[in-house]
């Protein structure tokens, strides 16, 4: 059994992006799609430390993680505002209830 | 200007100031005094002519040469100066005196005459408009006689004409005399286009249009052999027998010759006096008068051709004459043929002798006209002789003045003395110089005159007695036809109608006046008016004496210079007459004498003859049939191509602008409609309907469902991989 | 060259009046505007007269007046830069010389009596407005002084265009049942003219060595004739004065008409109310020949004497087919209108042989028949008003019912038929007789063949007379009027000049333009002029 390699954080990147890939597409509930939305975020954030720890950039890798997670902190305020008022236009959170954005 | 000039400037003016008094207050003199004012005009004229005549007589040569003063500029064509002058002559005053002597009488007559022709129309008297036109005629006429420029002739020429035409369509409420009077004027139209083209010649070779200009410069033109007057023109002719000839064709027009003699008898439309004074005494005579002003101009060849239509055209109007039973009608072909006489004449040289007839014709057939409008005025229109006879019981004077004028133009007189009347002389001495002309020895006894007088015409005659002969005035330019004697029957049938002409003559005097009266009707109602006797009077005795002793020595001493026979004094006349005696002498005998034993039974013994001769009694006739047949050809012929004209403007000029306008209009439809709004508007529109559609094609995409959104743009992202993954692979 | 504000005033014052006419109220104001304008400026311009004077003068007079060469002497001169291009200039250029002032004066006169005649609009039944017809009236008088008072060829374009829309509207709206067709052949017809020439108007600038628009300089400069005359110069493959002279051509024989470009003419007669048919026919059919003897003639005299043959064949097309055409119409007024182009004829014909009695014979015509055909045209007109119809064959026995009528009318239709002592006799006299001794071979039989002309002229006219005013009267024109004072006012001047021309030619025009001619004469280069100088004699040949 070998040490854990920059592949293997890669990989689990990729699966938790695709989970969370996964997610947006198959939740209805809004908040579900937040949830898979946050799973992609920090996909990103273990492939920023994990590059940072393996390909010696110092502490940018960790700098950028914490960056996206302040911004999905922000990010996920604003998209909780949007869900409340979409929940008070539509009473649900249903998104295949919404489409306003339709051309 | 002399005395002289002015009083005949003077008597020429006086009738135009009577028309423009009579057509701005005509109507307001009525009548009969408007006719006063014209005849006091004339007579006054007549007077002033009358005085020119006494004076002219009693001066010298030095004298006369030296009443004539330098004429006054009038225009400029081009740059040749048009002159106007009074052409002061022995002619002029005899011609002058003559046409307002029998001017004055015809006057005179008309004032009784018209009284009743004039009102019958609507109420509205015309009596002062006819004076006015009768004014306006001598005033044309007079100015025709003085004028010295061809030019001015030319002015003169076409003013009489319009008289004439005004004059034989004054009853222009009857078709038949509007008609009559377009055909006077369009006829002559048609001389007088030759007349022009003359004209034209005459300023192109001599580039000077007065009379005597012309003459100097055509002699010096023709004796110089390279000028271009000696070029040859169309038809083998020379171009100065082609100014000659052209000048004539006016002549034709105007003196009724073949072949434009068609419109005189139908200008006896007009009023009698109308007849008497313009056509038969003084306009138609012009023709005459002019080729005796341009006699110069003439070469032989073109003298021929004015022998040659005077021939026909006497001929032609004896013939007619003898089957006419209209009484105007006689008297208008018997002009026709006295007309050929003259240019038969001319033609062969008679030049004193052509315009001694002139003057001769002018009263007896003035004289004439007048008894025949005696006749018809107190026959109540009646103007057929075969209705009337023996009226000689109820118009004594009439009768004998018209038989004076029979008399005169029949020539009669005792052969071997000169006791004879007009045509005695005047019409035998035309016969006289035929016959030295066609007979006479070409060379014998003459004797070139050429260097004695270079001033006359380049074909100049010389003449011994009457014994003639033409030499050319420039030696070693021989000129074939100019001593070349005339074709025999230039003579002969003049004589031949000489025999005639009393026939038809005595035939219309007797069916008139003599016999019994064949129409109850018209003989009872029968009488004369004592004002239209007095002017058959004072003819009949200017038939009488003044012929002789009055005109001959005037117009003969202004002869051209080397004139053939000019001469013919009374000693000669003699001659002549005793040469012609038995061949014309007793002519007039002859022809009376056929006529009474014809006609003095009535009408029916040449009635049978008529039916004998019926082809030759149709054709006389029909006068030859020469208005069917120019009515057929040229006035058809005009109108087939005014017709042609028409359609073609209508049609195809008209028909061009309008297919060219419609065409464009379709132009600018297929321009406006399918190619602007299919094509262009097509193309500016497609793009933006394509445009439009992708958008839509485009939007239906956009479902606003977030999580397709979702879906595609991860999709996306993993081909944009997948294909930069493959690109780099 | 005398400066003088004379033509000024003359060509804009009917605009003023123009202006006045829209302003002032009532209709008989209007009428009242109209006619002093057009009466105040036929007295102006015969103030004219002072320079072509030549009584008085003495022997010397004709150089006095004229001057030596062509442009030498031009009177009341106005010349002021309008338009600056790059280059050149064109000018406010106006003067007139022996050529104009004919014209001029007729153009005044025309109007006058025109403006008279339209005293009585209201009973043309077309209930359109006075003001704007009288507006459009004086318009039009100031397009055509215009014309011929322009000496530079813009300012002549723009006057030539000017003239052209008041016509348009005053046939499209105030004529008769087929206004509108006949407005717009006419305005089509004419456009397509004005067309042909600016294409030359701006090849002469371009062309030109010198950069000018002005129509003196371009005909006495031997620079622009070398350049212009030149074989070598070419427009569009085709030799530049030929190509040149036939667009002009093109242009004024559609004003003159000259067949083939005449069928706009008698439709344009017969629809247009009767002062703008005098107005037509006494004045803007002079412009074609006007046109010729000022542009082309002076400036293209090489190309003009190639053309001579073809122009004096259209000539004598013109006489016989127009008198042709006459004689077969029923329409009054259409006769009048083929008459015109017959006689129209004579005016080319007597151009087109280049030489100096040529040329006096055709402008005698065009002013004799600037007098004669206006009349007869009135004549129409008082019949028309009359009668309300025109069919000729309808008439008849009218010299009967209407005496002074009659008689004048006998008098205008023999002055158009040209008997002598009436004007038209000296035009046709003067032409036929030019023609004759025209150096070229080919004028004898042209001239045989236009003086068959005269003989159809006096048929047709012959035949008119006998059918309206000869013969039995008819019942149903008894009780028609005999012509009016103001009828006969405006006919008595006709009628006055028609006699004054035949009987003094060369007082009443030959002095006034004859010494213009022959400069003009002067300018077709020394083969034409030689030739013609020893027609008259031709001794030497």
């Amino acid at each position: 059994m070998g040490s854990i390699t920059l592949m293997h954080y890669l990989v689990l990147g990729a699966l938790l992006f695709c989970c969370g890939l996964l997610t947006m597409v198959v939740k209805r509930n809004a908040v579900g799609i937040l949830i898979g939305v946050e799973l992609v975020l920090n996909a990103a954030n273990v492939n920023l430390v994990a590059f940072g720890r393996y390909r010696g950039a110092g502490i940018d890798g960790q700098a950028a993680a914490l960056f996206v997670i302040v911004l999905a902190a922000a990010e996920a305020a604003v998209a909780i505002a949007i869900f409340m008022n979409f929940y008070r236009h539509l009473t649900t959170v249903d998104v295949d209830r919404g489409d306003l954005l339709r051309g | 200007m002399s005395s002289l000039e002015l009083m005949l400037l003077a008597a020429t003016v006086i009738p135009l100031g009577s028309f423009l008094l009579l057509a701005l207050a005509g109507a307001r003199l009525g009548k009969p005094l408007a006719g006063w004012v014209a005849t006091a005009a004339i007579a006054a004229s007549c007077v002033l002519s009358g005085l020119v005549v006494v004076r002219w007589q009693g001066m010298d040569a030095a004298a006369r040469a030296a009443a004539r003063s330098a004429p006054v500029p009038w225009t400029v064509l081009g740059d040749v100066p048009l002159e106007v002058g009074v052409n002061l002559d022995g002619l002029t005053v005899a011609v002058f005196f003559m046409v307002t002597f029998v001017s004055t009488w015809i006057h005179v007559f008309s004032i009784g005459y018209m009284a009743g022709h004039s009102d019958e129309i609507d109420g509205r008297s015309k009596f002062h408009r006819f004076f006015a036109f009768l004014s306006l005629f001598c005033f044309s006429m007079l100015g025709l006689v003085i004028a010295d420029s061809l030019v001015l002739t030319f002015v003169f020429w076409e003013l009489v004409g319009l008289c004439s035409y005004l004059l034989i369509g004054f009853y222009f409420h009857k078709p038949s005399a509007s008609a009559a009077a377009i055909k006077a004027f369009v006829v002559n139209r048609v001389g007088d286009m030759g007349f022009i083209l003359g004209l034209g010649m005459v300023f192109w070779f001599l580039g000077d249009l007065s009379l005597a200009g012309a003459a100097r410069r055509f002699a010096e033109a023709c004796g110089d052999p390279g000028s271009a007057l000696r070029q040859a023109g169309p038809l083998g002719l020379d171009m100065a027998t082609w100014l000659g000839l052209l000048l004539f064709c006016g002549a034709v027009g105007k003196s009724a010759q073949f072949p434009l003699h068609v419109w005189l008898p139908d200008a006896m439309e007009g009023p009698t006096p109308v007849s008497a004074l313009i056509h038969a005494a003084t306009m138609v005579a012009a023709g005459v008068y002019l080729v005796a002003r341009i006699f110069v101009l003439l070469t032989p060849q073109a003298l021929l051709v004015v022998a040659g239509a005077g021939c026909i055209t006497l001929t032609l109007g004896a013939l007619v004459a003898v089957v006419q039973t209209d009484i105007k009608k006689v008297l208008a072909y018997s002009t026709i043929s006295q007309l050929g006489y003259m240019m038969l004449g001319m033609g062969v040289g008679a030049w004193i002798g052509a315009l001694f007839h002139l003057l001769t014709h002018a009263f007896f057939k003035a004289l004439m006209f007048l008894g025949s409008g005696q006749v018809i005025e107190g026959c109540h229109h009646e103007q057929d002789i075969r209705r009337m006879g023996g009226l000689w019981r109820r118009m004594p004077v009439t009768c004998a003045t018209f038989l004076i004028g029979v008399l005169a133009i029949a020539g009669a007189g005792i052969p071997g003395t000169s006791v004879g009347l007009g045509g005695f002389f005047s019409k035998d001495e035309i016969l006289a110089v035929a016959y030295s002309r066609v007979y006479g020895d070409g060379t014998h006894g003459a004797r070139p005159h050429g260097s004695a007088a270079p001033a006359a015409g380049p074909w100049a005659m010389t003449e011994t007695g009457h014994r003639s002969a033409l030499t050319h005035a420039v030696p070693g330019v021989e000129h074939a036809q100019a001593s070349a004697p005339l074709p025999a029957l230039l003579f002969w049938v003049p004589v031949i109608v000489a025999y005639i002409t009393p026939f038809y003559m005595m035939r219309c005097w007797w069916l008139t006046f003599m016999g019994r009266p064949r129409d109850d009707h018209v003989h009872a109602h029968a009488r004369e008016s004592a004002l239209m006797v007095v002017p058959l009077v004072v003819l009949a005795a200017g038939t009488l004496v003044c012929g002789l002793v009055l005109f001959r020595p005037l117009v003969a001493e202004v002869a051209p210079a080397g004139l053939l026979a000019p001469t013919v004094d009374g000693h000669e006349l003699h001659e002549v007459h005793h040469a012609l005696m038995p061949i014309v002498g007793g002519a007039f005998v002859v022809g009376f004498a056929v006529a009474i034993a014809l006609y003095a039974r009535g009408l029916s013994l040449a009635a049978a003859i008529a039916r004998r001769l019926r082809p030759l009694h149709r054709l006389l006739e029909h006068k030859f049939y020469f208005d069917e047949l120019y009515g057929l050809v040229l006035v058809g012929g005009t109108h087939l191509l005014k017709g042609l004209c028409d359609l073609f403007d209508r049609i195809v000029v008209d028909g061009i602008v309008d297919a060219l306008s419609a065409s464009t209009v379709r132009l600018a439809r297929f321009s406006g409609r399918d190619l602007d709004e299919r094509v262009v508007d097509g193309a500016v529109n497609g793009v933006g309907r394509t445009t439009w559609e992708l958008g839509g094609a485009a939007g239906s995409l956009q479902t606003g469902r977030i999580r397709l959104y979702i879906l595609l743009a991860a999709g996306g992202v993993t081909a944009m991989v997948w294909l930069a993954l493959a690109a780099g692979g | 060259m005398e400066h003088g504000n004379l033509l000024n005033l003359l060509i804009f014052l009917p605009a003023v009046g123009a202006v006045l006419c829209l302003i002032v109220p009532g209709t008989r104001t209007v009428k009242v505007v109209a006619t002093a304008t057009t009466a105040l400026v036929m007295l102006l311009s015969l103030g004219l007269f002072r320079h072509f004077a030549w009584w008085g003068r003495g022997d010397g007079w004709q150089e006095a007046v004229f001057g030596g060469t062509y442009g030498e002497r031009l009177y009341e001169v106005t010349r002021l830069d309008w338009i600056r291009l790059d280059g050149t200039t064109i000018q406010y250029f106006v003067g007139i010389d022996g050529l104009s002032f004919p014209l001029v004066i007729l153009t005044t006169l025309i109007t006058f009596l025109a403006c008279l005649a339209s005293w009585n609009i209201e009973s043309w039944k077309v209930g359109r407005g006075v003001r704007g017809y009288f507006a459009l009236f004086l318009l039009l008088e100031t397009g055509m002084i215009g014309v011929f008072c322009a000496l530079d060829f813009f300012l002549f374009y723009v006057f030539w265009e000017v003239m052209l829309l008041p016509m348009y509207f005053l046939i499209g709206v105030w004529g008769g049942p087929r206004r509108e067709y006949a407005a717009i052949k006419f305005f089509l017809y004419t456009l397509a003219g004005s067309v042909l020439m600016l294409v030359v108007l701006l090849a002469f600038h371009f062309y030109s060595p010198v950069r000018t628009f002005d129509l003196i300089e371009m005909a006495v400069n031997d620079r622009i004739a070398a350049v212009f005359n030149a074989e070598t110069t070419s427009f569009l493959g085709w030799k530049f004065a030929t190509a040149m002279f036939v667009f002009l051509f093109i242009g004024f024989a559609i004003k003159i008409p000259v067949f083939p470009f005449h069928t706009w003419l008698p439709d344009a007669h017969v629809e247009a109310p009767t002062p703008i048919s005098m107005i037509l026919a006494g004045i803007l059919l002079k412009m074609g020949a006007y046109g010729l003897l000022r542009i082309s003639y002076p400036i293209l005299p090489a190309a003009a004497e190639h053309f001579a043959y073809a122009l004096a064949v259209l000539g004598v097309i013109n006489i016989l087919y127009g008198a042709l055409c006459a004689m077969a119409q029923t329409d009054f007024k259409r006769l009048v209108a083929y008459s015109s182009i017959s006689h129209m004829g004579y005016v080319l014909l007597g151009i087109a042989i280049m030489t100096a009695a040529g040329l006096q014979g055709a402008m005698f015509q065009v002013i004799a028949h600037g007098i004669s055909s206006p009349m007869c045209f009135f004549l129409v007109g008082v019949l028309y008003d009359r009668a309300h119809h025109r069919e000729i064959d309808r008439f008849g026995g009218l010299w009967l019912s209407m005496p002074v009528y009659g008689s004048l009318a006998t008098l205008g239709f023999f002055a158009s038929l040209g008997l002598p002592g009436l004007c038209g006799f000296i035009g046709e006299f003067w032409v036929l007789v030019a023609t004759f001794s025209a150096p070229f071979a080919w004028a004898r039989p042209m001239a045989v063949l236009a003086a068959v002309g005269v003989v159809l002229t006096a048929g047709y006219i012959l035949w008119m007379l006998q059918r309206v005013y000869l013969g039995p009267a008819r019942p149903e024109y008894e009780s028609f009027p005999e012509v009016t004072g103001r009828e006969v006012f405006i006919l008595t001047p006709m009628a006055v000049l028609a006699v004054a021309l035949g009987i003094l030619p060369q007082q009443t025009l030959f002095n006034f333009m004859n010494g213009t001619l022959e400069q003009i004469c002067e300018l077709y280069g020394d083969g034409v002029s030689m030739m013609a100088s020893v027609a008259g004699m031709c001794l030497g040949r």
